[in-house]
């Protein structure tokens, strides 16, 4: 068509035009996007301190800006779009100028132009009809410019981007600090303003407890370090509790203090076991085998006899006599030699130790087995001693043991004056080393309270985050003394039930004012038949000399013929009505051997002590054997530390506890 | 390569074509002012009466008597100079009674068969009421409507061009009618509403009929040139987007069609597919195209637009579309379902 080769490139020109336009609306859109952008980068830095760079903030922008136009203007134009903005410019032009086609400009550029495409695709010869069409339009886009039929408009997105940049000012005018600036701060206050800790007394109950226990196990067998060290965990217990202590300062408090008793339970390991292989060496002797015997029963004053007695002996007798002695002593000191420098590089916790003596001799017997007991887990690993290079106490200790036995048997073979001499110096140091060897527990057990002490601190569970979780121990701390959960004593006056078989009183000793004698309902097990069972009250009606009157999980079918015994029903509140509780009366749970002689097995006893609290004498030797066994795992297993820790505070928690004194109320 | 003299012969065919629309426009326009003379008003229907004249088609006229059918048939039958006869359709109305019928005539002492024309042989014919004659009757007027022709017995007589009817029907009084069925309705160009005139109308209609002067209505138009301008209609060129907005358009009055049809033509699904039973026929279409390059002579331009389309699809379309009973039930007339489905057609495809 003659007409379209002006009609084209009109047509170009505005689509020129619309590129441009579109370009305009691009770099607002972009530009609204790469400041949202920006908008976050700020944010973000101001949260962190971190500095944003006034070049690469414009840079990002600014690419944005130009990706956004490069994007918009690079979209494909199709003619047919232009034809449509010219027609439309038209009819803005003459609207009410014609009759027809008023609102559209009569699509004269949109029907040319289709009119053209169609001829050249078809190669058709156009119809004068179509060429005056081509013509007219041709005729009209003359007067138009492409700045008039696509006229110059705020750009799409500029809304966008008065936000954007509104939001990126605002972030960018928050104050902040550069890390540079704020680290500083931070640690130049953080010393002298390091928070105290503070811990409730009531978290730290076990610790005192041990503390306690350490202290009177160290009255006991005259160990003066254990003794130092349990003053020592109570003075930082109580520097806890009550004064609060910079959470620095106690760790390296607890660690030193961690060090030296882990440093002293695995020097009274070594010389136990030391002592324990000189005993058995003594007494695979016939000449020494009563004081072989007393070391390796662990017998110090059995021991300190026999050695006076083999003293008196050795100063009278012959020199065959005193040979057999001194081979005797020389095997002591060998195997106790042996015992020691064949020991880890670390003492073992003692806690190790087995459950029963027959097991705990079956473990001395096997060599490996006994060096395993002697093991130290993570925690003790480091050198205890001196230094570098330094024998361990514990070495040095067993050293001198084996050092002089064989300077007893050099002194017996050499004379019986220097035998008798000798052997009485060994009965006069074997009991104070016999006492110390006994105190190897107690330090063990001292060294782990402190040592999970110092990883509750560690864990953050002494702190502000730890409360909650301390206040639900508190809660079960109590439960476990068989307090009430509202924090009183549980008094005696709690009422039983009616004497149904379903449940089985415990029967306490209240005082005159007691309000009943039936104690909590102990809610586990009476006679299956209903109504055979008897109340508390009524045990304690008679007998008043008992220590109690319930008996957990016997009912009074033993007693009375009734009921089958034990029964597999369930009571109510483990802990027995909380309303139920008075003032008036005191009393303490406790058991009663069944009258057949058949006492509680060892899972009445636990249940017992789950829903009556850990405060039972039964509970004790129970809880003691199941730790030793727990431990002895723990020692020989390859527990991680995160293990390790939780069983011990697991025991910790349902350690036994000390019943209140009861007011016992004598007939 | 283009040559001189095929450049010079093109230019003269461009400039003829636009000789010819120029012309068109101003009979068209000398043909509304000379009906303007008596008709007053109703310049809505005057030109879609005259948009079927030149399109060849034919009119139904629905409107409550007394606003002017027979005057506007009788003033468009003086300003073109074509012959007219009106036929008042009533139920006794036979089909020989419009087309005509064979009569016995003596002539020379013999006798001989001689057909009789009927009304139906003018120019213009004016079917006032067509629903009130019987089936029969319609299909007789309908049937030259169509084929533009009459067969009595063994011989076809044709009618003469331009033959163009305008059927009227009342839509108040339906009691003892026979509505039009709908493949009938089908054969009509348009279905033009006339209303009841504006008070300015009004007052000039009384102004001009309650007076002593009757305006006289000159010829403007003869036969030969209503033929002429039909024959450019037909050569006026559409390009293929409107024309493929009308074929859209027509294809969203469908229910089935429209409910699975493009993007914008499912936004108006939910009216078709609730009101409308059927949709156009392709007659419709052919209304619409017909129409829109008559509305584009008319303008003065060589193309219909969509406007033009857009313009023409009422009465194309109206009594196409049939409604279902829930449409009839609730009142909704095609004219809003057709101005729903526009509203929510895109030009672009």
């Amino acid at each position: 068509v003659v007409e379209s080769a002006e009609l084209l490139p009109l047509l170009r020109g505005i689509r020129r035009r619309v590129r441009v336009l579109a370009a305009a609306d691009g770099a607002a859109r972009g530009g609204a996007g790469a400041l949202l952008v920006l908008t976050t980068i700020l944010a973000i830095a101001r949260a962190r301190g971190l500095f944003v760079n006034a070049i690469e903030a414009t840079g990002l922008v600014a690419a944005g800006v130009a990706g956004g136009a490069l994007w918009l203007a690079a979209r494909r134009v199709p003619l047919a779009r232009c034809a449509r903005i010219a027609d439309r410019a038209m009819s803005r032009g003459m609207s009410g100028g014609m009759s027809g086609g008023a609102s559209s400009g009569g699509d004269r550029v949109l029907s040319a132009l289709s009119f053209v495409q169609w001829s050249l695709e078809t190669g058709s010869a156009p119809t004068p009809l179509v060429r005056a069409a081509v013509a007219d339009a041709t005729r009209r886009m003359r007067a138009l410019t492409p700045a008039a039929a696509a006229p110059a408009r705020r750009p799409r997105g500029l809304l966008a981007l008065g936000a954007a940049a509104a939001a990126a000012l605002v972030v960018a005018a928050l104050p902040g600090h550069s890390r540079a600036a704020r680290t500083p701060v931070a640690a130049a206050v953080a010393p002298a303003g390091e928070a105290r800790l503070r811990v409730p007394l009531a978290a730290l109950e076990a610790e005192r407890e041990a503390a306690r226990a350490a202290a009177e196990e160290a009255a006991g067998l005259g160990d003066e370090r254990l003794a130092r060290l349990a003053r020592e965990l109570a003075n930082a217990v109580d520097a806890l509790a009550h004064e609060g202590v910079a959470r620095g300062d106690a760790l390296d408090r607890l660690r030193a203090l961690e060090a030296r008793a882990a440093e002293a339970a695995a020097e009274a390991e070594s010389e136990r076991a030391g002592l324990k292989a000189a005993g058995r060496a003594l007494a695979d002797s016939a000449a020494t085998r009563t004081p072989g015997a007393a070391l390796a029963a662990e017998d110090g004053a059995a021991a300190a006899r026999a050695f006076e007695a083999l003293a008196a002996r050795g100063g009278q007798a012959g020199a065959g006599e005193r040979d057999r002695m001194a081979r005797a002593l020389a095997a002591a000191a060998a195997a106790a030699t042996a015992a020691g420098p064949a020991q880890p590089e670390t003492a073992a916790p003692l806690g190790a130790s087995s459950l029963g003596d027959g097991a705990n001799a079956g473990a001395q017997q096997d060599g490996g087995r006994g060096q395993r007991h002697l093991a130290r887990d993570g925690a003790g690993q480091k050198p205890s001693g001196d230094g570098h290079g330094a024998r361990a106490p514990s070495d040095r200790k067993l050293e001198r043991l084996s050092r002089d036995l064989d300077q007893a048997a050099i002194d017996c073979r050499a004379s019986p004056e220097l035998c008798r001499r000798a052997l009485e110096n060994r009965a006069r140091d074997l009991p104070q080393m016999e006492n110390e060897a006994l105190s190897s527990e107690a330090r063990r057990r001292l060294a782990n309270a402190v040592q999970q002490l110092l990883e509750r601190m560690k864990r953050g569970d002494l702190d502000e985050r730890g409360l909650r979780r301390m206040l639900s121990e508190r809660r079960f701390q109590r439960a476990a003394r068989g307090q009430q959960p509202g924090g009183e004593e549980s008094g005696g006056s709690s009422r039983g039930g009616p004497g149904g078989g379903d449940e089985l009183t415990l029967g306490e000793d209240g005082d005159a004012d007691g309000a009943g004698a039936s104690g909590a309902t102990l809610p586990m097990v009476g006679g299956d038949d209903d109504g055979e069972g008897a109340s508390g009250a009524q045990a304690a009606a008679e007998g008043a000399d008992r220590e109690g009157a319930g008996m957990p999980g016997a009912g009074q079918g033993g007693d009375q013929g009734k009921g089958d015994g034990i029964g597999t029903g369930r009571g109510g509140d483990p802990l027995g009505p909380r309303a139920a509780a008075t003032a008036h009366a005191q009393a303490h749970d406790s058991e009663q051997q069944l009258r057949n002689g058949a006492g509680p097995t060892r899972p009445q006893v636990i249940e017992t002590a789950a829903t009556r609290g850990f405060s039972q004498r039964s509970y004790e030797y129970v809880f003691a054997d199941y730790q030793r066994v727990v431990e002895d795992a723990l020692t020989q297993g390859d527990v991680p530390d995160g293990r390790r820790y939780i069983v011990r505070r697991y025991f910790q928690l349902i350690r036994p506890r000390t019943t209140p004194a009861p007011t016992q109320r004598k007939p | 390569m283009t040559t001189e003299p095929a450049l010079s012969r093109a230019s003269a065919d461009t400039s003829d074509a636009e000789a010819s629309v120029t012309r068109f426009c101003a009979d068209l326009e000398g043909l509304r002012a000379e009906i303007g003379r008596r008709l007053v008003g109703q310049a809505e229907i005057v030109e879609g009466v005259l948009t079927a004249l030149l399109a060849g088609g034919h009119v139904l006229l629905e409107g409550v008597p007394g606003l002017g059918k027979t005057l506007l048939v009788k003033t468009l039958g003086e300003a073109l100079d074509l012959s007219f006869s009106r036929v008042q359709f009533t139920p006794d109305l036979m089909p020989a009674d419009v087309i005509g019928t064979n009569m016995i005539v003596e002539s020379g002492g013999e006798r001989r068969f001689e057909f009789q024309r009927g009304p139906v042989f003018a120019h213009l014919v004016l079917a006032d009421e067509i629903n009130r004659a019987t089936p029969k009757t319609q299909s007789a007027l309908l049937e030259a409507m169509q084929e533009q022709s009459v067969t009595v017995g063994k011989h076809s007589y044709p009618l003469p061009p331009p033959f163009f009817v305008l059927a009227t029907q009342n839509p108040i009084e339906m009691e003892g009618t026979y509505p039009l069925p709908e493949a009938q309705l089908d054969r009509f160009f348009f279905k033009l509403r006339v209303d009841f005139p504006a008070r300015d109308e009004l007052h000039a209609i009384l102004d001009r009929t309650t007076g002593s002067v009757d305006p006289q209505v000159r010829p403007a138009l003869g036969r030969e040139r209503i033929l002429e301008m039909r024959d450019l209609v037909r050569q006026v060129p559409i390009a293929r987007p409107v024309q493929d907005y009308a074929v859209r358009l027509v294809e969203a009055t469908h229910p089935a069609r429209a409910a699975g049809s493009s993007a914008g033509a499912a936004t108006n699904a939910a009216e078709v597919t609730k009101f409308v039973r059927y949709g156009s026929s392709p007659r419709g279409a052919q209304a619409l195209v017909l129409a829109a390059k008559i509305g584009a002579l008319a303008a003065g331009r060589f193309a219909p637009s969509f406007e033009d389309v857009r313009r023409a699809a009422p009465p194309a379309l109206r009594h196409r579309v049939l409604l279902n009973f829930e449409g009839e039930a609730e009142g909704i007339s095609t004219d809003a379902v057709l101005a729903a489905i526009m509203a929510a057609l895109p030009e672009e495809t």
